[in-house]
């Protein structure tokens, strides 16, 4: 990765400013939570080609091959709700849906139509492309900091993923055909994240979760509600204005999902 | 099911707003339902903790007005010999799962009869995959953890309790 291509090309007043690199780490989200504890600003961002463990939800693993797919962090230090805080990584993953598309258009690439997977995994043709991971460190109801992580799989192949992700996860070039720079899709996602952060801040974030649900086709799904002390069937039914998965259950009830996750029935995790 | 678990669903039940639980499994089949009177309480003004009343010891004076979601019942239930003038509550501050570790095979973040500093990791509460660091803030030694790993917590939900240094 190129990071004085970044540096040159980055047209932005505050997202990436400061941008730490390295080759390879541990993971971009531990990375900026380290720079976070040392200090380091609100728009701070961590880039690198390797994570040694990358992670996901729980510290699943995160698979990428070195120096073909965007790992990236940045450093938020919102002065928000903690409640609020969970519409900035829904709108994360419609940011980057909205930069991936502009950024192919201007290229006259065409490309299918990206998804969300709730709560924030982008899926291409129906397979995971990216996801996000949000991490922050709260005292007494404060924010300290909150660190948004995302993975794309760019210019990596399927062919290379691990078995387990085979028949889940694709690359931008397996649909494609062609590779991306990846220093060139991160300046546009930068400059629209910096565009749209400031517009968020500025309206409390309204309109987050009507714009997530248009890019959404999981309603009507039948799911697995899986809880921490129970687990049973569903329909998605809708996303609440606050960014909660509600369900429909099997007696017809409408239910809210706060704490667990959901899998596609008779499928594996689809938010994993 | 066992007891345990039966168990552990009332708890649950009482310290969330639910006002009826109903759960069936196999040949079993188990109803919860909370006394409506203690339920329709207003909120805020449901006294948790049935200590003697002392300085304020739980909230540091900048925090938010203490919103309390449990019903009265819970109050005995609560361990209130725990919490005296040097002992503190931290509650979590959302709705959401609670870990005491960053991943299942690792080490948890404190244990019962550990010294923390202010600022140091306590837990993880994860909601829609936002996994939220509490962090001490105050310095001492852990002397309860009020919840087990991997199970709901609510808002305002006491979490541990720290013996101040």
């Amino acid at each position: 990765m190129d990071i004085k291509k970044i540096r040159s090309k980055l047209k932005t007043s505050l997202f990436g400013t400061n941008i730490y690199y390295k080759e390879s780490m541990d993971s971009t989200n531990n990375f900026a939570m380290r720079l976070a504890k040392e200090g380091a600003p609100e728009g701070t961002i961590v880039l690198t080609e390797f994570q040694a463990s990358g992670k996901g939800r729980q510290n699943r693993p995160w698979y990428s091959g070195s120096g073909q797919n965007l790992l990236m962090s940045i450093l938020l230090r919102p002065e928000l709700e903690i409640e609020m805080v969970q519409k900035i990584a829904l709108a994360t993953a419609t940011i980057l849906i909205d930069a991936l598309a502009d950024f192919y258009k201007n290229r006259k690439i065409k490309i299918s139509e990206l998804e969300v997977k709730w709560p924030n995994d982008i899926l291409l043709n129906g397979k995971k492309v990216g996801g996000i991971l949000a991490e922050s460190k709260l005292q007494n109801k404060t924010m300290e900091a909150l660190i948004i992580g995302i993975g794309l799989n760019v210019n990596s192949s399927r062919k290379e993923f691990p078995a387990e992700i085979k028949d889940s996860a694709i690359s931008l070039k397996d649909v494609l055909g062609v590779d991306t720079s990846i220093e060139d899709l991160c300046c546009s996602f930068l400059k629209r994240f910096e565009q749209n952060y400031t517009k968020y801040e500025r309206t409390n974030y309204a309109g987050v979760v009507e714009n997530w649900k248009k890019h959404c086709h999981q309603f009507g799904e039948h799911i697995i509600v899986k809880q921490p002390v129970m687990e049973e069937t569903g329909v998605f039914h809708d996303v609440s204005n606050e960014g909660y998965l509600m369900y429909k259950t099997r007696a017809g009830k409408i239910k809210k999902l706060v704490a667990g996750f959901i899998m596609r029935k008779n499928k594996n995790a689809v938010n994993d | 099911m066992d007891l345990k678990d039966i168990r552990q669903i009332i708890k649950i039940v009482e310290s969330s707003n639910i006002s009826e639980f109903e759960l069936e499994e196999g040949d079993t089949k188990v109803k919860i339902s909370k006394n409506s009177t203690a339920n329709n309480a207003p909120v805020g003004d449901v006294q948790v903790i049935a200590a003697p009343v002392s300085p304020p010891v739980v909230h540091p004076p900048a925090s938010p007005p203490v919103v309390v979601n449990a019903p009265a019942a819970v109050a005995e239930d609560e361990p209130a010999s725990a919490v005296r003038d040097n002992v503190v509550e931290v509650r979590s501050p959302m709705v959401g799962t609670f870990y005491r570790a960053p991943s299942p095979d690792a080490d948890p973040y404190v244990e019962i009869g550990q010294s923390v500093s202010v600022g140091q990791t306590l837990c993880i509460v994860e909601a829609m995959k936002l996994m939220n660091e509490i962090e001490a803030e105050i310095g001492g030694k852990i002397v309860e953890i009020l919840i087990e790993n991997a199970q709901p917590v609510e808002y305002n939900q006491p979490l541990f309790l720290i013996e101040k240094s």
